[in-house]
């Protein structure tokens, strides 16, 4: 069961590059390019036509002014011919190496091509120049006779393109404004388009997430037929099996669970009458004598080890219906672990560390039963001296450890230790307990919302350490009551 | 899209604004319509600049010296020969442009044949032979004659005959091209 990541989580980056912003940035770009293509167009063709207007005037002006020249220019023409030629044009006229004195723009500043495309061609030639930052449009020719031969003297007209240059940049600001007018509606069509794509994604998302809780009943309503709703489908067919298949082994296990509660049960009763004539018949072994007597005696602690399990059986069934109840009270910790040393006949044999005065909520019972499971553990598996150890860790916890000298536990057993019948030694078939009591210790320590855990001591030998919490937490106990089997090991 | 794909979006996005350019930018020479004709006759007249052919335009009878030179009658006379003749004005003299004919020299046609012109030379100082003539200044006449307006018909060669000792030269073309002769 993964843990789901919030959005907040996410790197930067990878939110940026989401789904939604991803659409909104595609769209946006598709809205600026195609905008910015016709906007580029149109603005180019406006702009070629403005300007050949203006070189078409100026050209036929000057062609124009020329024929039209009264009287014609006369050959060759003297400096005052050149001033009134340049005058009639309102440009420069040029002659061999002498010029009219026109200043807008003088010759110097007339481009060479130019001049060399105007005496090769025999045409009016147009180039448009920018001098000190303003554009002018010149435009030169060589004057011909009137049968279109040379005459020698060479014009160039000029004209500033400072109006031109106006309307052209207003077209260039009209067409920015227009594109990103146009930018917003794209967006928000993005944003639009967004969403609908995305409300069934994080629709999925969210039944996911249900799922991954334990909805397991979560369904999502299938709309259209692109291909999310195909995705949607889908989903809810996994849904649908997941659910069937997590009932079925719920189901199963639940059998399972209650075949053993059931068969503890029924066992119970006959149990229960057949050790009061186990009991009996013991006690009369004595004077049974021979076979019998020790017949009477293997049944009896048979029949005793078969009520234990029982008992055993009956508490992690328990357990497992989640039926386990705490019952905490104040209680003197010492007093209770030596309580539990003492009734069950080990005073002597392990040795205690149990300082007076720590004081827990705890259920008295249920910590009986983890002590004796573990120093019954030790000294049936470990070897002596066992000791039992009592520490307040903590304002909040307290631990009990309890420790033999034996051979310890091999690492591939530690994670096994508190399975159900676990046997440590394979060879040991038949083991002395039930095989049910650490982990009904584990069960119980969970229960009070503490730890149980199996290690090796520093030196050798065992360690089982108990951390409990002194006052058990309401979430605790209501983990401990709605859990149905989950979490244990089995 | 990726991240190197948006990249490249935006690399052809500003190529195309790169391309579509604003304000006005500067062009290359343009054609454009024909060079303006203006009221006038100009005679291409051939004099040496740099030891080379060079055409000058000239507006006819502008030359005061060749109205005034004495002509013998009944002569007809080629414009363009008579201002070449009459060699470089002033302010051509300054811009370096020469004539390899002798001072005083002129010419006149005496019969056409076709497109080939005979031209008179007619000393007025000295004999006017056309063997004493450089090939630049027989270049010279020939072009000028071959671009001249008021001759019979289109001339292609022209023959070069002293008109006091009947010596001839020629016939010579023009080396250079000349102006078709129109109207």
């Amino acid at each position: 069961m993964s843990r789901h990541r919030s959005p907040l989580d996410r790197p930067v980056l990878s939110r940026l590059l989401g789904l939604r912003p991803r659409l909104v940035v595609a769209f946006a770009l598709v809205a600026l390019f195609s905008g910015a293509a016709v906007a580029a167009a149109s603005y180019r063709q406006a702009r070629t036509i403005v300007l050949e207007k203006t070189q078409d005037q100026v050209a036929d002006r000057t062609r124009n002014s020329l024929e039209e020249l009264d009287p014609p220019p006369q050959l060759p023409p003297d400096q005052q011919e050149l001033e009134r030629i340049g005058d009639a044009i309102n440009g420069l006229a040029v002659y061999g190496d002498r010029r009219s004195s026109f200043q807008p723009v003088p010759l110097d500043r007339v481009p060479p091509q130019l001049r060399r495309a105007v005496r090769e061609r025999g045409r009016v030639v147009v180039q448009r120049i920018v001098l000190d930052g303003q554009p002018y449009v010149l435009a030169g020719t060589e004057v011909q006779d009137i049968r279109g031969q040379r005459t020698g003297i060479e014009v160039y007209a000029v004209q500033k393109l400072t109006s031109e240059q106006e309307t052209i940049d207003r077209l260039a600001r009209s067409a920015a404004i227009i594109l990103a007018l146009a930018l917003l509606p794209a967006v928000l069509l993005a944003l639009g388009a967004a969403a609908g794509v995305l409300r069934p994604v994080r629709d999925l998302r969210r039944a996911a997430r249900r799922l991954a809780e334990g909805r397991l009943d979560t369904r999502l309503r299938v709309r259209g037929s692109d291909e999310l709703s195909e995705l949607v489908r889908t989903f809810n067919t996994m849904a649908g099996k997941l659910q069937h298949n997590v009932g079925e082994l719920r189901r199963m296990e639940a059998n399972g669970r209650r075949f053993v509660a059931d068969v503890s049960h029924e066992l119970r009763t006959p149990l229960t009458a057949m050790t009061a004539v186990t009991d009996a018949l013991e006690e009369e072994a004595a004077s049974l004598g021979g076979d019998a007597a020790i017949a009477a005696r293997i049944m009896s602690t048979e029949t005793r080890r078969l009520r234990q399990l029982v008992e055993n059986l009956i508490e992690i069934s328990r357990f497992d219906a989640g039926g386990a109840v705490l019952r905490p009270e104040r209680v003197d910790l010492a007093a209770v672990v030596s309580a539990t040393l003492t009734a069950r006949g080990w005073t002597g044999i392990v040795h205690t560390d149990l300082p007076t005065g720590i004081v827990a909520e705890l259920d008295r019972r249920r910590l009986d039963v983890i002590v004796a499971n573990l120093v019954g553990n030790a000294l049936k598996h470990g070897a002596p001296p066992v000791t039992v150890e009592l520490r307040a860790v903590d304002r909040d916890h307290v631990v009990v450890t309890v420790t033999d000298r034996g051979p310890g536990l091999a690492p591939e057993i530690l994670p096994h230790v508190f399975e159900r019948f676990y046997k440590a030694d394979s060879a040991r078939a038949r083991s002395d307990g039930s095989g049910l009591g650490l982990a009904i210790a584990w069960e119980n320590a969970r229960l009070h919302g503490g730890v149980l855990e199996a290690g090796n001591a520093a030196g050798k030998g065992a360690r089982f350490t108990l951390r409990l919490p002194r006052h058990p937490t309401a979430s605790a106990a209501a983990t401990a009551a709605d859990r149905a089997g989950t979490g244990a090991p089995l | 899209m990726t991240a190197r794909r948006l990249v490249a979006v935006l690399l052809a996005a500003g190529c195309t604004a790169g391309a579509a350019g604003c304000g006005i930018s500067p062009t290359g020479p343009i054609s454009f319509a024909a060079a303006p004709r203006a009221r006038l006759y100009a005679e291409q007249v051939y004099f040496v600049q740099d030891g080379r052919l060079h055409s000058v335009a000239r507006s006819p009878a502008t030359s005061p010296s060749v109205r005034d030179t004495p002509f013998p009658r009944a002569v007809v006379r080629v414009e363009g020969l008579d201002l070449l003749a009459a060699g470089p004005l002033p302010p051509e003299q300054d811009a370096g442009i020469t004539t390899e004919l002798p001072t005083g020299i002129r010419i006149f046609p005496a019969e056409q044949a076709g497109d080939e012109l005979t031209l008179f030379l007619f000393g007025a100082e000295q004999p006017a032979d056309p063997d004493q003539l450089s090939d630049l200044a027989v270049a010279q006449i020939a072009c000028t004659a071959t671009a001249a307006r008021n001759v019979e018909a289109p001339v292609r060669r022209v023959t070069l005959r002293d008109k006091v000792s009947g010596h001839e030269r020629g016939p010579v073309s023009c080396p250079v091209t000349v102006p078709e002769r129109r109207g």
